[in-house]
């Protein structure tokens, strides 16, 4: 019992001080009231990227030192205690619009044209804001056809965007092309859906 | 392949060609917060642009936040002093890699779509350890 702050005190010092906490929290509270799944840390050997041990549950801390790893429990009191503060310094996550479009036009469908004013508004809120509008396509053609049409659709709204008064500096137009369906279609199949643009208000 | 769909996207949309390094921007900050690129020391406020390479230097009251072009979010609380040695991401395909190093200080994770990608894809390192990250809300503390 008493050898051990001897080798906490040897392992200090063959580190140079330094030590390494790691907390796992429970995944947040998303937009839709519903909690993420926990995640997980793998605490990696440094020489051959190997798992040396996994923190998987959620609440729980390892201290790593070198090959040393200490793995507990802790009370979500004390983690919020210790981190509370800097949690809270976590920016929002980004809120998502889903905007469609009637059918071969760039002109908005009008359950989504309602949407705009709320977005306008949440870009208002937002300190240091970015958005990032994501084109997605449904499986109808090929796939490297489907990433340029995305894009060329996300180009398009931030255009749009822009003409209504956000400043295209902060806009950044991508494109999913076929890969994130809404609607799970098989290939070759027409989905309005599917076709849409997503605006993260960032 | 993606380069010149992407250029000519921008020159279509009549923008500024995107700047391919910015990798994310401020949200927040408090206190006396800096970011250090090359030998430039540049005051962190809310909306600078990010670039990989950059140094995250928090004071003894400061605190910042940063949301990633992945939508990872960073919290990085008082003396701190955080790398954000590696970080590319393709928006197209999703595909990227993310490595942090936190020399000391405390930082909060909530991982985006590097970290979905690939497994370890995302990767913090400190003095003494090596993580890989899979998702999604964590805290690395060193001290």
């Amino acid at each position: 019992m008493h050898h051990r702050p001897v080798l906490a005190f040897l392992l200090l010092a063959l580190t140079g001080c330094a030590s390494t906490g790691v907390s796992l929290l429970p995944g947040e509270i998303g937009a839709d009231g519903k909690q993420r799944e926990t995640g997980a840390v793998a605490v990696l050997d440094p020489e051959n990227g190997a798992d040396m041990d996994v923190l998987d549950q959620a609440n729980s801390r390892t201290g790593v030192n070198k090959r040393h790893v200490t793995m507990k429990s802790v009370a979500p009191e004390k983690l919020n205690a210790r981190y509370g503060a800097l949690l809270a310094t976590l920016p929002q996550p980004p809120r998502l619009f889903i905007l469609y479009f009637k059918e071969g036009t760039a002109e908005l469908v009008d359950e989504s044209s309602a949407l705009l004013p709320d977005l306008f508004a949440e870009v208002k809120t937002r300190p240091g804001v970015d958005i990032q509008i994501v084109g997605h396509t449904d499986t109808v053609g090929q796939e490297a056809d489907n990433d340029q049409l995305s894009i060329k659709r996300a180009s398009e709204v931030k255009v749009m965007m822009a003409q209504m008064g956000l400043d295209g500096e902060v806009i950044r137009a991508t494109g999913r092309g076929e890969r994130e369906l809404r609607d799970q279609t098989p290939d070759e199949t027409t989905s309005a859906l599917n076709r849409r643009v997503e605006v993260y208000v960032k | 392949m993606r380069l010149p769909v992407l250029i000519s996207a921008a020159v279509l949309a009549g923008m500024a060609t995107p700047v391919l390094a910015d990798i994310g921007r401020v949200k927040l900050v408090s206190g006396i917060t800096t970011i250090e690129r090359g030998s430039q020391k540049i005051a962190a406020t809310a909306g600078l642009v990010l670039q990989k390479g950059d140094t995250i230097v928090t004071g003894k009251n400061g605190r910042i936040g940063i949301t990633f072009n992945d939508n990872t979010r960073f919290a990085a609380g008082p003396n701190s002093r955080i790398n954000v040695a590696d970080f590319v991401f393709d928006d197209t395909t999703h595909r990227g890699r993310f490595l942090t190093q936190v020399d000391r200080g405390s930082l909060a994770i909530v991982s985006g779509q590097i970290a979905k990608s690939n497994r370890d894809a995302m990767r913090v390192k400190t003095p003494t350890a090596l993580l890989g990250v899979r998702g999604t809300r964590f805290v690395v503390q060193v001290d």
